[in-house]
């Protein structure tokens, strides 16, 4: 019974809370925020249990749950989770329910920030969901709007400019994939009706017959849409320009969801969408693409070893990290495909560390400048404790989760990238060069007298942190869950490219 | 098929209703001394009400008519139209009613007098088809438009926009009666059907035809503001009114749309809706230049909107382009090309009417249409932005909202026919509009209001009134079936 249903709980139950929430008379902020960890924790529990009832060994779509929508364009509601899509659903799940606590010490307008957070996370779990074009760019879209007042309300300084930036960008790659979607639909057959479709199963089958458009320009140009449009969300160079500001103005939580989760989006496309319907040009520019993930490895890392600002820093070695998640789908082997989600999946969970650490810091000192401490390992040793947890794992050490994927992302590519991986490897050090930098600079030395007397990391934060630190440390140590339930889905995904 | 006389008044009834209620609404200007607003205004809403009633049923039971030998025909497509008229109507009647600016004036039983008559004119256009017919009921509703505009006799921008506009609207209006001189000496008839008949039989010289086309298209052009006639709408948009640059932007547009379908449909295109078998039949590419016209009018009314100052003067721009992404509608022909673009006008109105009746509320309470005197608005009134910011967005074409769907229905039918650069330039402006729709979400939640601001009292009708736009507005944007059936059903054209 309740697997009948369960995607669509899952994507609607934040709703719930969004309607509840507006409901409310806005001066009862603590019955706000706890409807909305309610209405997140609903989804994240839903979110294990679609992990642990999922049959990994099958590469089909499973919890499907399909209904006519709009009959006049044979537009469905179709949903369904499959091995590439369960580990995003249970992050987004994961995460979207810690920002809650993280958000607890937002401090105006509570009413507003909860509800349109749950009307983000409804369109996160939908984006990962969603079976049918259509839908799927419905739930792609409706996040921007959100987003836009999360950034511009209440984010830093230069939140307004970051908003729009993050809002003119995502729209821009996203209406290329519009354009995109209406030239599939227009070259698809659904053998049931004979009418054209937007459900992406049926696409899949027509490309993997090769029925579908016939010049090779148009192809090429439909890929270069669709990746443009992915791109700009990973982001890949050059379009990760949107992403430090965005990144630094946001309050902590959306940062840790724009981080974790919508950056999980573009490479979730690229996966679900350009690969297996346009294979032959996934395959015809695999090389330009691992020439890209190159650029983001390296040129992130150097970035961000220029940093002064904290999260600034943090934000460009996403954009590095990114880059190996890229590599590893250029690679078009199964190990290479294996490594990029692990290397989602891992940096949804210790950036999102990351950026909820700065928070805590930014909360007390109020400033971000890694010049600007000293020491601070005396007064806060917990959560230096913490940091450098999370900082190993961003730089690949190995013991931790952040190793395993970024090996894997390489083992796979040199077999066809020999030289890419070789530069490539250079980034890793330049990673471990500004983090253990950053470190030093923030935890050790002298320790500064202006923060005799801080604040030590509390029981709100421990709790956003600790799960998190948790997953982290039991899949460097045994991966072993998280292959099991991806191999399938991913095979199927590689046959599909024609590997 | 030749209706009787008697036949032919019960399909105009509509029609007739309206006028009733022009009469009515002039007697009571002559018989009462004071203005009385409130009878004035009872009598125009339930004369709307009648006639979009009338529309309804006539729709619910309509074949295939033609009245009056021809000169007009009712049939889903026209009734669409009537059906838009009246209801628009009643909305400006409605926004009328609490407007600042036109509480000082006249009187309101004149008003209700040229609203009706605008309604007439409007429907009336929709299902001419004869091109004395279109011209005479296209002078209607111009007239009714120009005394409209310059309603606020004390405020001077009121005037020069009337002004401006009769002068403009006349230019046009020669410009497309010379057109249609053209087309007449060409086909010794002044109907749309004799046209096409013309067309098809005889070779004529396509330099005629083209200038007569273009002429032509300048008259219809003006109403829809196309570019490059669309010079007057900022000005006009901005003086007149705030009711009447609603009414301007939502029903004048339409009807421009209305007209412009019917003329091509019937004269230039041989169409057998069975078999969807659609073919120009005149010897030019006028759709080629349509489409063209299209790309400018979008892309010029999206960046000319971006440094107004003054909410109106975005909005008229912001309809500018909208008129263009409607055009890519008529570049192409098809029956999904006709229902794309009458669902995009009927969420048009819903959208469009919203945010002017947000913007007249505003300044009702702030006297000011500047965007910079919106800053902070959410903070005082929220419930009115967040209505305002639904509408914004579903102006940019944002989903959920029913915006989107208009324009995806309108890119699909575009698609379908191969028309890949012109979707590319639409979505390219869509980008651009989210600049400056943005920027008013962005004064009114982004930034704190100045101090002492009072919020925007907002009574029981006129938040009736919001919600009746509001819902629409998200409802199709999720679920548009019953929409997009209407729709069909309508681009039924004789």
């Amino acid at each position: 019974m309740l697997s009948n249903y369960l995607l669509s709980l899952i994507v609607f139950t934040p709703m719930i809370g969004f309607v509840l929430i507006l409901l409310m008379p806005r001066e009862r902020v603590t019955w706000i925020r706890w409807t909305a960890a309610v209405f997140t924790f609903i989804p994240m529990v839903l979110s294990f249990y679609l992990y642990g009832t999922m049959d990994a060994s099958s590469a089909g779509f499973q919890f499907v749950e399909k209904y006519p929508w709009i009959t006049a364009f044979n537009i469905q509601y179709y949903l369904g989770a499959d091995g590439i899509s369960t580990p995003m659903i249970v992050l987004t799940g994961l995460l979207s329910f810690l920002s809650v606590f993280a958000s607890w010490n937002i401090n105006k307008a509570h009413k507003a920030y909860f509800s349109l957070y749950l009307l983000l996370v409804t369109a996160m779990f939908g984006v990962f969901m969603a079976l049918d074009f259509f839908l799927f760019y419905i739930f792609w879209e409706l996040m921007l709007f959100p987003m836009y007042f999360l950034i511009g309300i209440w984010g830093g300084p230069r939140r307004e400019y970051a908003a729009i930036k993050f809002f003119l960008y995502t729209l821009a790659g996203s209406v290329l994939m519009l354009v995109v979607i209406l030239t599939f639909y227009f070259n698809s057959t659904d053998p049931a009706t004979g009418s054209h479709t937007f459900n992406i199963v049926t696409l899949m089958n027509q490309a993997n017959q090769g029925m579908f458009i016939k010049q090779f320009w148009v192809r090429l140009a439909m890929y270069v849409a669709l990746f443009i449009g992915f791109a700009i969300k990973v982001p890949v160079f050059p379009f990760h320009t949107w992403l430090p500001d965005a990144h630094v103005e946001a309050p902590t939580a959306i940062s840790v969801i724009l981080a974790g989760v919508l950056l999980k989006m573009g490479a979730y496309g690229l996966m679900r969408i350009s690969y297996p319907l346009l294979p032959d040009m996934a395959a015809y520019t695999a090389i330009g693409l691992a020439i890209l993930g190159l650029i983001n490895i390296v040129y992130g890392a150097l970035v961000a070893m220029a940093q002064t600002d904290f999260k600034k820093m943090i934000a460009y070695s996403s954009v590095s990290h990114m880059g190996f998640v890229i590599l590893g789908l250029a690679s078009m082997t199964f190990i290479g495909f294996n490594g990029a989600l692990m290397q989602m999946f891992n940096h949804g969970i210790i950036t999102g560390m990351l950026f909820l650490l700065v928070g805590v810091i930014y909360d007390r000192a109020h400033h971000r400048d890694l010049n600007g401490f000293g020491g601070i390992a005396t007064y806060m040793p917990v959560y230096a404790g913490i940091t450098s947890l999370a900082f190993m794992g961003s730089l690949g050490l190995p013991g931790l989760s952040g190793f395993i994927g970024e090996v894997l992302v390489f083992l796979g590519t040199f077999k066809v990238y020999p030289v890419i991986v070789i530069v490539s490897a250079t980034g890793v050090i330049f990673t471990a060069g500004y983090f253990l930098w950053a470190y030093q600079r923030v935890f050790l030395g002298p320790p500064n007298e202006k923060y005799r007397g801080i604040a030590r990391i509390n029981g709100r934060e421990l709790f956003t942190l600790v799960p998190l630190v948790l997953i982290a440390l039991f899949l460097g140590v045994y991966p072993m869950p998280f292959f099991n339930l991806v191999g399938a889905s991913l095979s199927k995904l590689l046959m599909m490219v024609g590997h | 098929m030749q209706t009787g006389l008697t036949r032919s008044l019960v399909l105009i009834a509509p029609e007739l209703i309206a006028a009733l209620t022009a009469l009515i609404a002039l007697m009571g200007a002559m018989l009462t001394k004071r203005s009385g607003a409130k009878e004035a205004f009872s009598i125009g809403i339930i004369g709307m009400l009648g006639a979009a009633a009338a529309t309804v049923i006539l729709y619910e039971r309509l074949t295939l008519n033609t009245a009056f030998h021809a000169l007009v025909t009712i049939d889903p497509f026209s009734l669409f139209f009537s059906l838009i008229a009246y209801v628009s109507v009643l909305y400006v009647l409605l926004m009328a009613m609490d407007s600042r600016e036109l509480k000082d004036t006249q009187g309101s039983w004149e008003l209700v007098a040229i609203l009706s008559g605008f309604g007439i004119g409007m429907s009336l256009m929709a299902s001419s088809t004869n091109l004395l017919m279109i011209y005479l009921s296209m002078e209607l509703l111009s007239v009714m438009s120009y005394l409209l505009v310059s309603y606020t006799r004390g405020a001077r921008r009121s005037k020069e926009a009337g002004l401006k506009y009769i002068i403009y609207g006349s230019i046009a209006s020669g410009f497309m009666l010379y057109g249609m001189s053209l087309l007449y000496g060409m086909a010794h008839s002044l109907s749309l059907g004799d046209i096409l008949i013309a067309f098809i039989n005889h070779g004529y010289p396509r330099i005629t035809v083209y200038v007569a086309t273009l002429f032509v298209l300048t008259g219809f052009g003006f109403k829809i503001v196309m570019v490059p006639m669309h010079m007057w709408a900022p000005d006009v948009y901005e003086g007149a009114p705030t009711p009447v640059t609603a009414l301007l932007a939502v029903a004048s547009k339409a009807a421009g749309f209305a007209v412009i379908m019917r003329f091509f449909y019937t004269a230039y295109i041989s169409s057998v809706s069975v078999t969807h078998y659609y073919a120009n039949v005149s010897p030019i590419r006028w759709l080629l230049i349509v489409a063209v016209v299209a790309a400018f009018t979008m892309t010029i009314g999206n960046i000319v909107a971006i440094p107004q100052n003054n909410i109106k003067r975005m909005l008229a721009y912001s309809s500018i382009a909208h008129a263009g992404y409607m055009l890519i509608g008529l570049s192409i022909v098809s029956r999904a090309a006709v229902s794309a673009v009458l669902l995009y006008l009927a969420v048009y109105f819903f959208m469009n009417m919203g945010a002017f009746f947000i913007v007249m509320i505003v300044d009702n309470s702030i006297h000011s249409e500047d965007i910079d005197h919106y800053s902070g608005l959410a903070q005082v009134s929220p419930g009115l932005s967040a209505a305002m910011t639904v509408f914004l967005f579903s102006l940019t074409g944002l989903p959920p909202f029913a915006g989107f769907i208009g324009k995806v229905v309108v890119f699909l039918a575009a698609i379908d026919k191969g028309l890949y650069w012109l979707v590319i330039v639409a979505v390219v402006n869509t980008v651009v509009s989210l600049y400056y729709y943005a920027r008013v979400i962005k004064k009114m939640y982004l930034e704190t209001p100045p101090e002492g601001v009072q919020p925007v009292r907002v009574g029981l009708v006129p938040a009736l009134i919001i919600i009746s736009l509001l819902v629409p507005t998200i409802l199709f944007g999720v679920w548009w079936t019953p929409l997009q059936s209407f729709a069909h059903f309508s681009s039924f054209m004789y």
